[in-house]
C-alpha cells in the first residue's frame, strides 16, 4: 500500500507538468466561424465584383450532361439565363452566401432555369438530381470552384468572357451544340481508331462503345460533357481504350485533347441504311450475372416489317420482337410478344442496378453498330429515355393480363442482360 | 487528515487549475446571419413577426424542411401574395373571431415555412402540409398555386392549417372522451388511404378514418374550409347513420371549441367566407 501511495505521489506532479509542458498550436489565426465569414464575405465580394456575370458550369446527374448558364450578380439578385432556354431570356431569383460547415452560395428563391434540374416530380421523385446549393470550395477573381451541397457535383464559375454578353455567350454555345451534337469517331491524336460515340441529350453525353482487345465483346460507357466557346469538356478526365483527355478544343474540324492524346472526328463509319441490317443475327445475351453460367444465343432474323422504319425480330422461340430503325440505331421498346401457359408475356426494359422494370411503350433500349474484326455488333444500351433510369437490359415478363401493370405481375420470364447482336 | 489524502488533493487542484490561463475571447464564435432585408421580409417583419411573433420563411432553408424529400425553392412573388393569402384567411380570421391577436400570438405555431414543389413519396403520394410539434407550419406546392382558385387554396392549405392548428388546441385542452366512442373501433389506422366508404361509417374524409384525433380535427378543418351545401351533400351521401354519426361529431367539435376556445365555428366560417370574397380587394399582384 505504502509502495503504491508513493508511486502515486511521483506520477501525479508529472501529470501535472505533462499538462501545462506544451502550449496548444493553433493551427488557424481565426476561429472557425470567422474563416467561414471571411470566405462568404470574399464569395459575395468576389460575385458582386464581375458586372458582366459569371459563366457557371452546371452538371446536374451526370446521365444529362453539362449546362452553361450566365449568372449576374446585383441588390441581393440573380439574373439568370441558360443555354435550354432562348439566349436572350432571363429570369431573377434571390440568392445569398449563408455561413454554414462552410460558405454556401444558395439560390433560395424559385428559378425555373436553374431550379429545373432538381424539381420533382410524380414520376422522378429525386428530380434531375442538380442542385442549387453550393458549397464554396475555392474563390479568386478568375475561378470559382463549387461543389453541389446534396449531390456534391463539381460546379465552376469563371467570369463572362470580355466581349461577351450573357447573350452573345449562350449562342455561341448553342452554335457549338448544334456543331457537334452526334456521333463521333474517337482516335488518338496519332490517328488510331479506338471507339465509337454516339451523342445523347442534344450532345450532352456520349456513349461511347470500345470493343475488348482480347474477347472483342463491345462495352458501352456513358459520359457526360458540356460545351464551351471553343470546344468541349468532360465531367472527369476519361481514359478511353488507354488514351486520356478532359478538355477538347476544335481544331481543323476535329475535337482535340488540349491535355490529353485524345480526339473526336465527326467521320464515322458507314452507317447502315435499313436493307442493309435485315438478314441473319445471332444474339447474345446473359441471363444471370453469375459469370459462370455460359451466355445463351440464338440465331435470330431482322426481318422486314415497314420499310425504312419498322423490322422483326424472330427467332427467340415463338415470340417475335418488333424493333424501331433509325439513322443506323436500332431501338426496341417494351411489347406484349404472346401467351404461354395462359399467361401474357411482355418484353419489358429493366434497370438492374437500381431493380427498376418498365413496361411504357414510350421507353426504349438502344442498339448501336460498331465494327470490330469485320464481325459487325449492335449493342444494346441505355439510351436516356427513363430520365434517371438507366434502361440497359431486358426482361420478358409473364403478367395475368394482356396489359401490363404492376398488379397483374406474375412473374420473371427470360432475363436479356448484357446484350448484343453480331453477325 | 490521512497525508497522503492531502497530496492528492492538492495535487488534483494544481492540475485542475494549472491550464485556466487560457483568455476568453469578448467576441462570440457565432456571427449574425442576417443579410440585408428586401421590401417584402420589412412587410413580414411588420405583419407577422412584430404583431404574432410569427416568422414566414419564403427562402429555402433546407435545414428548415424534410430531407427526406427533393424540394425546391418557392417562387418569390407567389411567396408575397401567400403571405398576404394567409393572413388574409387565417391569422386575422381568428383574431376577428377571438377578438384580440392574444390567441394567435399564445397558441398559433411560430413558423411558416414555404415550399415551391410539392414533397414527393416514393409510392405516388405527396405531402401538402405538415406541421411539426406545434411550432412549425410546411405548406408545400406554392409555386403552382392559383390564387384566384379559392376552393384549390382551401384544399391544399387552409385546411392543412387548420386541420394541424386544430391539433395543437386539442393537445392543450383535450375534447371529451364521449367522441372516440362515436365511431368506437371502426378507425382503420394507416389503412384510411383505402377506405372509400368512410362517409357512410360515419367519417367525414378517409383520413378521419384513421384514429380519433384525426377524425376530431378534420371535422372542424373541413367544415372551415367548405360551404354548407358542400356539408349537406356528404352529409345526404353518408346516409341515415352514416350522417348521424358526423352530426354528433360536429356537435362535440362546436360545443369543444365554443366552451374552451371561445370560438363559435359558425361564426369563423362565415368569417372565413366573407373574407374569402374579399381576396381580389388584397391586390396580390402588386409588388410588396
Amino acid at each position: 500500500m505504502k509502495r503504491t501511495k508513493i508511486l502515486i505521489c511521483a506520477v501525479l506532479p508529472l501529470l501535472v507538468f505533462q499538462s501545462c509542458l506544451f502550449e496548444d498550436e493553433e493551427l488557424f489565426e481565426q476561429s472557425a466561424s470567422e474563416r467561414v465569414g471571411d470566405l462568404a464575405s470574399q464569395t459575395e465580394a468576389t460575385l458582386l465584383s464581375n458586372p458582366t456575370g459569371w459563366v457557371m458550369e452546371y452538371f446536374p446527374s451526370l446521365s444529362y450532361g453539362g449546362y452553361n448558364f450566365v449568372i449576374g450578380f446585383a441588390d441581393g439578385k440573380a439574373t439568370i439565363s441558360c443555354e435550354t432556354a432562348a439566349a436572350d431570356y432571363t429570369e431573377e431569383c434571390l440568392y445569398d452566401v449563408i455561413k454554414e460547415d462552410g460558405a454556401v452560395l444558395t439560390f433560395n428563391t424559385y428559378c425555373s432555369l436553374l431550379h429545373q434540374f432538381h424539381e420533382p416530380s410524380s414520376t422522378s421523385v429525386g428530380g434531375k438530381r442538380g442542385d442549387y446549393e453550393f458549397r464554396v470550395i475555392s474563390v479568386s477573381s478568375e475561378h470559382i470552384e463549387l461543389q453541389g451541397k446534396l449531390n456534391e457535383r463539381r460546379i465552376n464559375m469563371y467570369p463572362l468572357p470580355e466581349g461577351h454578353t450573357a447573350e452573345s455567350y449562350l449562342s455561341a454555345i448553342k452554335t457549338m451544340q448544334k456543331s457537334w451534337d452526334g456521333d463521333y469517331g474517337i482516335y488518338s491524336t496519332d490517328n488510331q481508331r479506338i471507339a465509337t460515340s454516339i451523342g445523347n441529350r442534344g450532345g450532352r453525353q456520349l456513349s461511347v462503345t470500345v470493343a475488348d482487345k482480347t474477347t472483342s465483346q463491345p462495352t458501352t460507357t456513358n459520359y457526360a460533357i458540356i460545351y464551351g466557346l471553343d470546344g468541349i469538356r468532360f465531367y472527369n478526365q476519361v481514359n478511353i481504350g488507354g488514351y486520356y483527355g478532359t478538355r477538347f478544343k476544335v481544331i481543323d474540324d476535329e475535337l482535340v485533347a488540349v491535355d490529353g492524346d485524345l480526339k473526336l472526328c465527326h467521320t464515322l463509319e458507314r452507317r447502315l441504311r435499313y436493307n442493309e441490317i435485315l438478314g441473319n443475327w445471332t444474339l447474345h445475351a446473359e441471363y444471370t450475372t453469375d459469370p459462370t453460367i455460359k451466355p445463351m444465343e440464338f440465331q435470330v432474323l431482322f426481318e422486314k416489317d415497314i420499310e425504312g422504319r419498322l423490322f422483326n425480330i424472330v427467332g427467340l422461340g415463338d415470340f417475335v420482337l418488333n424493333a424501331q430503325y433509325e439513322s443506323g440505331k436500332i431501338f426496341i421498346n417494351p411489347q406484349f410478344v404472346g401467351t404461354y401457359e395462359g399467361k401474357y408475356i411482355w418484353l419489358i426494359l429493366y434497370d438492374m442496378k437500381r431493380g427498376y422494370a418498365f413496361w411504357d411503350t414510350s421507353y426504349s433500349i438502344r442498339g448501336l453498330y460498331s465494327v470490330d474484326s469485320d464481325q459487325e455488333y449492335f449493342t444494346l444500351g441505355d439510351c436516356g429515355s427513363a430520365d434517371d433510369y438507366t434502361l440497359d437490359n431486358m426482361l420478358m415478363y409473364a403478367f395475368s393480363t394482356p396489359d401490363a401493370t404492376s398488379g397483374s405481375m406474375v412473374t420473371a420470364f427470360q432475363f436479356f442482360l448484357n446484350t448484343y447482336f453480331y453477325r | 487528515m490521512n497525508r497522503f489524502l492531502k497530496i492528492f488533493i492538492s495535487a488534483t487542484v494544481v492540475l485542475m487549475t494549472a491550464c485556466n490561463a487560457d483568455p476568453i475571447e469578448n467576441k462570440s464564435v457565432i456571427d449574425d446571419p442576417s443579410s440585408e432585408k428586401n421590401s417584402f421580409d420589412c412587410w413580414l417583419d411588420a405583419n407577422y413577426v412584430y404583431p404574432y411573433n410569427i416568422e414566414f420563411l419564403y427562402k429555402m432553408e433546407d435545414i428548415e424542411s424534410s430531407m427526406s424529400y427533393t424540394l425546391i425553392p418557392a417562387d418569390y412573388k407567389k411567396s408575397t401574395q401567400m403571405a398576404r393569402i394567409v393572413k388574409h384567411l387565417c391569422m386575422e380570421v381568428y383574431d376577428e373571431v377571438t377578438g384580440s391577436r392574444e390567441f394567435m400570438c399564445r397558441y398559433f405555431p411560430k413558423m411558416f415555412h414555404i415550399i415551391g414543389s410539392a414533397a414527393y413519396n416514393n409510392d405516388g403520394t405527396i405531402v401538402l402540409g405538415t406541421a411539426e410539434g406545434g411550432l412549425k407550419i410546411t405548406l408545400y406546392m406554392v409555386n403552382s398555386v392559383d390564387i384566384t382558385d379559392i376552393d384549390m387554396l382551401n384544399y391544399y392549405y387552409f385546411h392543412t392549417i387548420h386541420h394541424e392548428f386544430a391539433h395543437i388546441l386539442h393537445q392543450n385542452k383535450p375534447y371529451s372522451t364521449e367522441y372516440q366512442d362515436i365511431s368506437g373501433s371502426n378507425y382503420v389506422q394507416d389503412s384510411w388511404q383505402y377506405n372509400v366508404d368512410y362517409l357512410s361509417q360515419g367519417f367525414i374524409s378517409a383520413y378521419s378514418s384513421k384514429e380519433p384525433n384525426e377524425d376530431f380535427v378534420e371535422i372542424i378543418s373541413r367544415y372551415l374550409t367548405n360551404t354548407q351545401a358542400w356539408w349537406d351533400s356528404q352529409s345526404s351521401a353518408a346516409g341515415a347513420d352514416g350522417a348521424a354519426k358526423i352530426t354528433r361529431k360536429w356537435n362535440i367539435c362546436y360545443e369543444y371549441m365554443l366552451a374552451k376556445w371561445n370560438i363559435d365555428l359558425v361564426k369563423m366560417r362565415s368569417i372565413i367566407q366573407r373574407r374569402s370574397s374579399e381576396l381580389p380587394l388584397l391586390g396580390l399582384d402588386n409588388e410588396l
